[in-house]
């Protein structure tokens, strides 16, 4: 079963990297924005700006990012009905969705730290918050692509399903990033931190449950 | 809810509880606490409406569960009508609390956690009804609007419960502040509040089983 999933999964890497637009148009996308915010916020960012554009940035990024994730009219899929079972799709769905968009996020971070300067901190905390974060974004966006592949219009229904139910993880994410930024340690956060990578394990196992009952229109 | 679909004594129940609940909430005695002072009263229908609300969704999610198993379409139209019942319960919460709200906090929306919350929560439910409206075909609709009901109903539980206990809150029972139990809830009040959570609920599946009555007709229509 590993050994499936490992090939579903450089499946899905392979067909990223040799599509020609597909990755840089999400960079562009990233650079876009961060070009704007740089260009709108004359004065600098405080910490606390700094943070939530951060998660707005990184939520428009899942919803663009993996909205090619899950293509339900796609007619390769019909041979996956045959080759593997839906728990092997659904974790090399969600180990590809959580790999991508945490490369994403790197990049997006290094991008922020082009351009706006923020005193310094504990950076390996800031990436576990940031990690935790990105793992709770990238498995609800995982779910929703499937439930929104089957409607008339995948994009638009993945944003209007997507964006309540991940209010409370960028909650928690934004609160824990905005500590760490701005100079606490694992003592300040580990109560939400624990939280939020609880709301990811409830929203993991809730894909495991529910997926079956999606993958197969 | 077949139960509820084909009897009518509880209707008769739920009026004179609410009846009791209007005439006794506004004229009994209460305990006039600073801040609160007479406005404790709208205890008796904010509440209730929250309660109700969980109640209806938490029927409805039963019947989505039911739904996948067995792939009734009866149990799906259950289902959504009872998440509709308690949408509109969940506004009217939201209604009475926003008018409590500007007598007790001040302002009709104080950036209070659970407030934000309950908003949220709401809008997760109004997803729901906008993934039911994209989908044709009805199978396909049916299963996969359990399936987001399911996932709806498990987010906002955290959502309602837990994360508003976190943070600093300007409602009771979070943030610090004494909850019900702490309340000590007035004899006074109890009288009335426990009568006005079951009638309030009443109410809701009342509701809930007329629409869920004519749905149930129409799809007998139209097969």
């Amino acid at each position: 079963m590993l050994k499936r999933i490992g090939q579903l999964l450089r499946k899905d890497i392979d067909l990223e990297i040799r599509s020609k637009y597909g990755v840089f148009s999400i960079l562009l996308y990233l650079i876009s924005i961060v070009f704007l915010i740089y260009f709108s916020f004359v004065q600098g960012l405080t910490e606390t700006t700094y943070v939530g554009l951060l998660w707005i940035v990184f939520l428009f990024l899942a919803v663009t990012a993996l909205v090619k994730n899950f293509l339900a009219n796609d007619s390769q899929n019909l041979y996956y009905y045959f080759l593997t079972g839906p728990l092997e799709i659904l974790v090399s769905k969600l180990v590809y969705s959580f790999g991508f968009l945490l490369t994403l996020s790197f990049l997006g971070i290094g991008a922020f730290e082009i351009f706006f300067f923020v005193p310094r901190f504990d950076f390996l905390l800031y990436i576990i918050c940031i990690s935790a974060g990105i793992l709770g974004l990238s498995s609800t966006f995982a779910l929703i692509a499937a439930v929104s592949s089957h409607t008339s219009n995948q994009s638009v229904m993945m944003a209007v399903l997507g964006f309540p139910v991940t209010i409370p993880i960028l909650l928690l994410s934004t609160t824990i990033t905005r500590v760490v930024v701005l100079g606490g340690a694992f003592s300040d956060i580990s109560i939400d931190l624990l939280t939020l990578l609880s709301i990811d394990v409830i929203i993991i196992a809730l894909g495991f449950i529910l997926f079956p009952y999606l993958w197969k229109s | 809810m077949h139960y509820l679909l084909n009897t009518n004594w509880w209707k008769w129940s739920g009026m004179a509880l609410l009846t009791y609940v209007f005439v006794a909430g506004l004229l009994v005695d209460v305990p006039r606490l600073p801040i609160l002072n007479e406005t404790i009263r709208v205890l008796h229908f904010h509440v209730p409406m929250w309660f109700g609300m969980i109640f209806l969704f938490l029927a409805s999610v039963i019947y989505s569960i039911r739904h996948l198993r067995d792939s009734s379409i009866s149990n799906d139209i259950i289902a959504a009508n009872l998440a509709e019942s308690g949408v509109i319960f969940g506004f009217l919460g939201l209604v009475t609390g926003m008018f409590w709200a500007t007598f007790t906090w001040g302002e009709p929306w104080s950036n209070d956690p659970k407030q934000n919350a309950s908003a949220i929560g709401l809008l997760i439910y109004l997803a729901y009804f906008v993934l039911r409206g994209s989908i044709q075909d009805p199978e396909k609709r049916s299963r996969i609007s359990a399936v987001y009901n399911i996932f709806a109903f498990l987010t906002i539980i955290p959502l309602l419960f837990i994360l508003p206990r976190l943070t600093d809150s300007l409602h009771p029972g979070n943030g610090g502040n004494p909850g019900f139990n702490a309340y000590d809830l007035d004899s006074r009040l109890r009288l009335v509040f426990y009568p006005a959570v079951l009638g309030w609920t009443i109410v809701g599946f009342w509701l809930a089983s007329v629409r869920t009555r004519i749905a149930l007709i129409e799809n007998k229509t139209y097969d």
